[in-house]
């Protein structure tokens, strides 16, 4: 089965390389990626613009995934995904705030590609800290308390980004696009940002896989089993916090993908955290991908639907994509589920 | 008494927080016994057998696990020496038996060992001992009320532990699987010596099914002993509020209660 997903992944990637606004054939593209192009524009193309933004899709959705997985199990609820905890709400207010702060200074777009990740990044580790340090009592945290405290802390960010939507004018629409996720105009830039994270992230992946397994049994059964329960959940949701964190602060509050990706791959190979974390990764970088492939083609001017670009021509975000087909498929599931 | 005690607690406080439950109770638990607490609701045995089993820590003073403070060893050393089967499990969803037993073994390796797939002899057994040979692919949240305890029993064997503490196992089962889960605890302690302590609400499967009955009633120890001593009709209406009779169960040579009528007494009409 992972295999299976791991190939799908390589196509879908590969397809992604290929179509765009024009349509390169597999050799096309291979000539490009062994710089062997016979064009500038297609290695141009495929180089510069196609590669670097199908990695960051792919790499972003994996983490913000399997942050999802990690917390499904920890806090041993269903509905429990980075948006529900406050994470991905705490990095988009980094981020807006750091969009808002720059644009009085002209011309220091550059620096944003630099700032904005960072901003995310630490408003998502804030946000997590304060919902821990806040569901903490005397004998620890518990995962009710947990999600409560992150729905209250995620609504009372997101108040605050809608604040700064409100005032912020003209610039509305590159806000909005956080808001939503956005993979466009995403490059080598972003990517430097996001492959230290999620390198950062994978030993302490790995390390949390077998807590978060005995941990999914219940505080007691873990205890049982020689577990320092409250100090696995601290680290477990320190690394889906990071995991989370990462991705939204490249991509953008993506909708949904936290949610699906776990629950699709926990119907693929159950809930033993060794497979369902790496399948949940696999699911959440082929949704995300092909996710973006979907906005990139919707954004293509020969659509003749409606000119759905914005006025500052920017286009579709994925994050539409996700949410438009993400809710109706995540009913779906629980139907299913429920039999 | 004589003996080793593998738990050993004197003049301990129990409780949760501020809300005290118990208060200077000492008690000792002998290797290999089957010792069964038993008391009426709110009674504070399973607030002891938590705070023995370390999933509470006592407000004052010390559990002593084979001569060593509980609370103060690293917990994964207590847990290759003792395993628990708690009163509610978090099933988590489409996780299969094996996934479920093999996590019995994280004492033995540590968590990097569990990255590996865990197939040796103590998580074949457990799943023998307790006869889910067939269900060891099945989804946990597919099986019935009996077979599901039963795999939350080989979690606990597979730990292969010395000591079982069981937090009323046989609450939601129905008597035939309850008697199946006594016998099958009471196998262990027959053919490894493992040492047994349980809260039971069932007097009679309690009797029956332990060497030394400890009745407990506000916190505190009323009666310790052999069933035949510890189950006598004076405690049935002094603490459990009922009028019973007590005799000789002449095919399995334990001492039975029948009760029937609760006492109304005044004190309780006051209150």
């Amino acid at each position: 089965m992972l295999v299976a997903l791991g190939g799908l992944l390589i196509v879908v990637m590969f397809a992604y390389v290929m179509l765009g606004p024009v349509i390169f054939g597999p050799d096309l593209v291979y000539k490009a990626l062994i710089n062997q192009a016979e064009e500038v524009h297609h290695r141009i193309s495929v180089w510069e613009v196609r590669v670097p933004r199908v990695l960051i899709a792919a790499l972003s959705g994996a983490m913000l995934s399997s942050s999802g997985a990690l917390l499904q199990s920890v806090l041993r609820n269903p509905l429990a995904a980075p948006a529900t905890v406050g994470v991905t709400q705490g990095a988009v207010l980094g981020a807006v705030l750091a969009l808002v702060f720059t644009f009085g200074s002209e011309g220091a777009l550059d620096d944003l590609n630099f700032l904005v990740p960072w901003a995310a990044t630490s408003g998502g580790l804030a946000a997590g800290t304060v919902v821990y340090v806040l569901s903490y009592r005397r004998a620890g945290t518990d995962p009710i308390r947990l999600i409560l405290t992150g729905v209250v802390v995620a609504a009372a960010l997101s108040s605050v980004t809608s604040f700064l939507v409100l005032i912020s004018g003209s610039h509305i629409d590159s806000i909005v696009r956080w808001l939503v996720g956005s993979l466009s105009t995403r490059t080598w830039d972003h990517l430097v940002f996001l492959a230290p994270v999620a390198a950062l992230a994978l030993p302490l992946v790995v390390w949390v896989i077998p807590l978060a397994n005995a941990l999914q049994l219940g505080d007691s059964t873990s205890v049982s089993l020689g577990l320092r329960s409250e100090l696995a959940r601290a680290f477990i949701l320190m690394t889906a916090v990071v995991l989370a964190a990462g991705s939204v602060s490249v991509v953008g509050g993506v909708a949904f993908l936290g949610l699906i990706g776990p629950h699709l791959a926990r119907t693929l190979v159950g809930s033993d955290l060794r497979r369902l974390l790496v399948c949940s990764a696999l699911v959440g970088a082929v949704i995300l991908v092909c996710a973006d492939l979907l906005a990139r083609v919707f954004s293509l001017d020969w659509i003749p639907l409606v000119d759905i670009r914005t006025e500052s021509g920017s286009r579709v975000p994925v994050g539409a994509f996700t949410a438009l087909v993400g809710a109706p498929f995540f009913l779906y599931l629980m139907r299913e589920g429920k039999r | 008494m004589t003996g080793n005690p593998v738990f050993l607690t004197e003049g301990i406080s129990t409780g949760y927080g501020r809300h005290v439950v118990s208060k200077h109770l000492s008690l000792s638990v002998e290797k290999g016994s089957r010792t069964s607490l038993v008391g009426p609701n709110g009674s504070g045995k399973s607030t002891t057998l938590k705070t023995m089993a370390r999933l509470i820590e006592p407000l004052a003073g010390a559990v002593y696990l084979n001569g060593q403070d509980i609370n103060r060893q690293p917990t994964r050393h207590v847990a290759r020496q003792m395993a628990i089967l708690p009163q509610v499990h978090e099933v988590p969803a489409e996780l299969t038996v094996l996934e479920l037993v093999e996590q019995g073994r994280f004492p033995h390796v540590g968590a990097l060992g569990m990255l590996r797939r865990q197939d040796d002899d103590a998580i074949q057994e457990a799943i023998r001992l307790t006869r889910l040979e067939d269900f060891v692919h099945r989804s946990i949240d597919t099986l019935s009320g009996g077979e599901r305890q039963r795999a939350w029993m080989a979690l606990a064997l597979a730990q292969q532990t010395e000591i079982l503490l069981l937090d009323e196992p046989t609450t939601f089962l129905d008597v035939g699987h309850q008697l199946d889960l006594l016998e099958l605890v009471s196998n262990l302690n027959r053919d490894r010596g493992v040492t047994i302590v349980m809260v039971l609400h069932d007097l009679n499967h309690a009797a029956r099914f332990s060497d030394r009955m400890i009745a407990m009633s506000g916190g505190e120890i009323v009666a310790d002993g052999p069933p035949a001593e510890v189950l006598a009709p004076g405690l049935l209406r002094d603490y459990f509020g009922v009028e019973a009779a007590v005799m000789t169960d002449e095919k399995t040579g334990s001492p039975m209660c029948i009760p029937y009528a609760p006492i109304h007494s005044d004190q309780d009409d006051h209150e």
